[in-house]
């Protein structure tokens, strides 16, 4: 799992354009949404696309998407749950 | 600003190739969307597409000589028909072509898509100037690309070019069609309904694309029609680059500054932008909530013909103001159960009645919103 | 009397308002290094700068160059935006084509579809300086000073906006080329007004840098 999240930061990192935070800057548990990174509604979009491509999880509405995308721990959780 | 006519215009669409055909056609509520298959990206769709068959049918009349592309030949088309009756003086230097669009010959970037001499055409000046030296115009044509607002700009812009006493006619075309491009961007945005929209319903999931043409021509120095148009205003949310504000602050901003002298009251029909997406829906019913206007008569024309993108403004203006001179308002195709916070009077039968003042708005990515009336004089 | 209060002009990896002692320069071989090179020696803490494509990006720089430490006292809804170029989002455009469409390993970029619109570097614009007034982008094959002076005036003389961003901001083929002026309706200090033959020679100015045969 640890394995996991660490490679998660680094590939929402470069996904999202979030070019001027390291993985040591992002934690696991914090909400993705609500806090200063300030991810939006296309942020959620790139993640739905990392999540098929890189894992081969699928995510059909947008609207689970937010659920599922509280924190990076949950992202991993739902890879593991999936895949 | 009494003074501007509108002296004629022309809707090129699914439904027709002139404006009495598809307002005849929408009155009756009929739609152009049907069900389409993409290729490049093996894609089923529901689209409203103007047949190939068509358009040649179209062009032979016209004898065009020179090569032009499939989005060129519908805007020639729409012009030649609205400038049939030798309605203004197209050569004249008080005459001035303002195009609007999004995307224009954007399916250029697919290589296999027409001949090399035609690639420079995916640069709009290039497109705008060969339509307008076709017609012997010597101003350079305005070009106006500002997302799903253009259409509506390219009439407000008209209209403050007359005021201003720049030009004394102002041919304002607005286009785009459906394309490889567009339905991959918005299915990439889970925007796109995998059915015919459904425009401020409880169900709607998204939009469809539409192929169409829009002209209108405004005139200081002929009589039109008696419309009078009203306010006009463009406006920024600063809020979100591809999501409207929430507080629908923006598009509150441009109907306010449109209703300059007119009340709530004096609104008969509003043509809404409605997209059928959650986030359009729901600010736009907010913004005319807050405006007391969630009793007037409103639809959304998107399910007849989809989300034109730079012809919406134009096209849909069109039938707005149709609307007062034919004392006829239009149903809201799509549209079953309220589905936003903020109900609105939304029309789902086609009738009768006095109309003498109509909102038209639109919205579009960049935050930008923009308002216009129009009046019975 | 409209005014340009300044001009700011980025091309060929250099980012200054003309007069300036230190102006910023990046010699970076692709625009995309050159805009990240710019930001950081501009010492700027905007992180959405880096989901940006590049032509919103050509436009958030010179607009932060035109603006830092400059007091706007204008009602947000009353600023404007007037920008055009000539090649609309056409470099996004391709890219999004030849990632999504064009490719055997097609994939879906919705954050990259965003920008292939010209005018969302207006909403980023707007975002960033808080602009909620008048706006418009228009395409052409060269910046037209008759049409935009006349137009943005009237649009001061009926009083839709009280100030302005006003300029061309292009990129193609990875070539940075832009001018924003700050416009307001009634500034004491500066000596241009807003008309077509001071817009011109703004227009000419960075023509020059661009073909490299102005002395900096």
């Amino acid at each position: 799992m640890e394995a996991l999240i660490s490679k998660l930061k680094e590939q929402l990192i470069e996904q999202l354009n979030l070019e001027d935070y390291t993985p040591e800057d992002i934690n696991e548990d914090d909400s993705l949404f609500e806090s200063e990174m300030g991810l939006d509604s296309i942020d959620a979009l790139e993640i739905i696309v990392l999540l098929e491509q890189e894992y081969g999880v699928k995510i059909q509405n947008k609207e689970d998407g937010e659920k599922i995308f509280h924190s990076v721990r949950t992202i991993a959780e739902h890879i593991q749950a999936n895949s | 600003m009494s003074h501007i006519s509108i002296i004629a215009d022309n809707i090129i669409s699914p439904l027709g190739w002139s404006t009495e055909e598809n307002f005849n056609q929408l009155y009756l509520g009929r739609s152009g969307l049907d069900n389409h298959y993409d290729d490049t990206l093996a894609l089923d769709h529901v689209s409203s597409i103007i047949s190939d068959e068509a358009i040649q049918i179209r062009i032979s009349d016209l004898v065009i000589k020179q090569s032009y592309t499939r989005l060129e030949q519908l805007v020639i088309c729409s012009i030649s028909e609205a400038c049939k009756e030798d309605i203004i003086d197209l050569t004249s230097s008080d005459t001035i072509f303002v195009f609007a669009t999004t995307k224009g010959n954007i399916s250029l970037l697919d290589p296999s898509q027409n001949e090399d001499i035609l690639r420079e055409r995916r640069f709009l000046n290039v497109m705008a100037e060969v339509i307008s030296r076709r017609y012997r115009n010597p101003n350079r044509p305005i070009v106006i690309s500002n997302a799903c607002i253009s259409g509506l700009v390219g009439i407000i812009t008209a209209k403050r070019l007359i005021e201003a006493e720049a030009y004394k006619n102002v041919i304002v075309v607005g286009f785009d069609e459906v394309s490889s491009f567009t339905l991959s961007g918005f299915s990439a945005l889970h925007a796109l309904s995998s059915e015919p929209c459904k425009p401020f319903d409880i169900t709607r999931k998204g939009i469809n694309l539409g192929d169409a043409v829009g002209t209108v021509i405004l005139s200081k120095e002929k009589k039109g029609i008696p419309i009078d148009l009203v306010g006009g205003a463009i406006t920024n949310d600063a809020n979100h680059i591809s999501g409207p504000s929430r507080t629908g602050e923006g598009m509150y901003r441009a109907i306010d500054l449109t209703m300059d002298g007119i009340t709530a009251k004096d609104i008969d029909f509003i043509s809404t932008h409605g997209t059928a997406t959650m986030y359009n829906d729901e600010m736009e019913s907010k913004a005319l909530h807050d405006h007391r206007l969630s009793d007037t008569p409103a639809n959304s024309m998107k399910g007849f013909w989809g989300h034109t993108l730079g012809a919406a403004g134009v096209i849909e203006s069109i039938i707005t103001y149709q609307s007062i001179l034919k004392n006829k308002l239009i149903l809201s195709p799509g549209f079953t159960t309220q589905g936003t916070e903020n109900k609105l009077n939304i029309i789902t039968a086609s009738r009768e009645e006095k109309i003498e003042c109509t909102l038209k708005t639109a919205s579009g990515f960049g935050g930008c919103n923009a308002a216009l009336a129009f009046k019975s004089k | 009397m409209t005014k340009i209060v300044k001009t700011a002009y980025h091309t060929t990896g250099a980012l200054h308002i003309k007069g300036d002692k230190n102006p910023f320069f990046s010699k970076e071989i692709t625009y995309t290094d050159r805009s990240k090179d710019l930001y950081k020696q501009m010492n700027l803490s905007y992180s959405k700068f880096y989901k940006m494509d590049l032509l919103c990006r050509a436009a958030f720089l010179c607009a932060e160059k035109l603006l830092r430490d400059y007091e706007i006292v204008e009602d947000p809804n009353k600023i404007g935006i007037f920008l055009a170029n000539h090649s609309s989002s056409l470099h996004t455009d391709e890219q999004y084509y030849n990632k999504s469409i064009d490719t055997i390993n097609a994939q879906r970029q919705p954050a990259l579809f965003v920008y292939t619109l010209p005018n969302i570097m207006l909403g980023e614009l707007s975002i960033r300086h808080g602009f909620k007034g008048e706006q418009c982008m228009w395409i052409d094959s060269e910046f037209n000073e008759e049409f935009v002076s006349n137009y943005v005036n009237s649009l001061f003389g009926t009083n839709k906006i009280d100030a302005c961003l006003l300029g061309w901001v292009d990129f193609y083929d990875d070539k940075e080329n832009v001018f924003l002026s700050w416009v307001e309706g009634s500034a004491a200090k500066a000596e241009e007004h807003l008309t077509p033959k001071n817009l011109k020679s703004i227009k000419n100015y960075l023509n020059n840098l661009a073909d490299g045969s102005t002395n900096k």
